[in-house]
């Protein structure tokens, strides 16, 4: 009985996200201008825990499952590179020197931007 | 015999499961981070169709039913942020501050870059959201006009170097904070980074992660704003 109430959260939860990813795409088609609807989903659920409607509990093993296994639902989008390889035959060797490059300029402003807020707070503190 | 294997969506979806679950298995085995799963499981796939002969198409039949599941997984960073609410609300000045200029910085730094190798716009905007988490990212790539499997590529290549590269990244540029540490790794690298800011300490994965779901949506709304 138990198993059975399980699965029945689980199926649930799922449809929960899909209905809220299908909200997310309907309100990205209405906007004037283009922004993800996936990420309105989840402001849609920011909003939809926030205000208490749906409860933390309610989504812990959809939640679990997915973070742990996140990366297999990007397996597809990845692989299509084959489709590219012609593109970046070529641009290969600038694609990993950007890559390099900007991970070091973005860890490096991030970390400072970081610290300074942090003195500034510390000083108004002092 | 192939035709019949290859034109069921079920050839994708498990090719796609049994690569992950090797991949996984690897990494759990040696604990390399050169070793994670997702590169792995598409090394594996896209040998065994280049070898075999496989159309994209084919495979991507059960492809796409696994990649439809990216808004749902999008939409549960919501909890992730909801749950370190506490944290969140007690840090929100310095994570908005290194976020917001991790983002700003990445942003300049590839289309900087991307002028300097003289590529063209759609691979400039395929590389823009690759500092990101994947979800987003494509998400970006795709409303910039990208070409999403592209920025995926970079997006785990850029994953696995912050993740090798954190420590000593940390190193170099003296970050003593471990506020800093967190939202440096979350902004520049991701999950994939992310899983290394969980070994450095669980205080500094907690804040990685929380600056990867900030740093995304900052960089949507850039690109929204400025970009398109």
């Amino acid at each position: 009985m138990g198993n059975i109430i399980r699965t029945m959260r689980i199926i649930l939860q799922l449809s929960l996200l899909f209905i809220l990813t299908l909200a997310g795409e309907a309100i990205s088609h209405m906007l004037p201008f283009d922004f993800p609807g996936t990420l309105i989903a989840m402001f849609l659920l920011l909003l939809l825990l926030g205000t208490g409607i749906v409860k933390e509990e309610h989504l812990a093993e959809s939640a679990s499952f997915f973070s742990r296994y996140m990366a297999l639902f990007f397996i597809p989008a990845g692989v299509e590179v084959i489709e590219n390889f012609e593109a970046l035959r070529s641009a290969w060797i600038a694609v990993v020197i950007i890559s390099l490059i900007s991970l070091f300029v973005t860890f490096l402003a991030a970390a400072k931007a970081v610290e300074i807020a942090e003195r500034i707070a510390r000083r108004r503190e002092a | 015999m192939k035709e019949a294997i290859i034109s069921n969506p079920l050839f994708g979806i498990s090719i796609t499961l049994i690569s992950y679950a090797f991949g996984v298995y690897l990494n759990r085995r040696t604990r390399k981070a050169i070793f994670n799963p997702l590169l792995i499981a598409e090394i594996i796939i896209i040998l065994t169709i280049l070898i075999f002969r496989i159309p994209f198409s084919a495979y991507n039949k059960g492809g796409a039913f696994i990649n439809m599941f990216l808004g749902p997984v999008t939409a549960l960073l919501a909890y992730s942020i909801y749950r370190e609410r506490k944290l969140v609300i007690s840090h929100i000045i310095p994570i908005l501050a290194g976020t917001v200029a991790g983002s700003v910085a990445s942003i300049a730094a590839i289309l900087l870059l991307s002028r300097l190798f003289t590529l063209d716009a759609i691979l400039t905007s395929s590389l823009l959201p690759k500092s990101v988490t994947t979800p987003i990212a494509v998400a970006i790539s795709e409303t910039l006009g990208g070409i999403r499997s592209i920025t995926v590529t970079a997006l785990l290549f850029t994953g696995v170097a912050g993740n090798i590269l954190a420590p000593f990244m940390i190193r170099i540029f003296r970050v003593r904070s471990r506020i800093a540490q967190g939202v440096a790794i979350g902004t520049a690298s991701h999950v994939v980074g992310t899983s290394k800011a969980l070994e450095l300490g669980e205080d500094i994965g907690a804040i990685s992660s929380i600056a990867l779901s900030f740093s995304g949506i900052i960089t949507a709304l850039i690109a929204m704003f400025f970009l398109s």
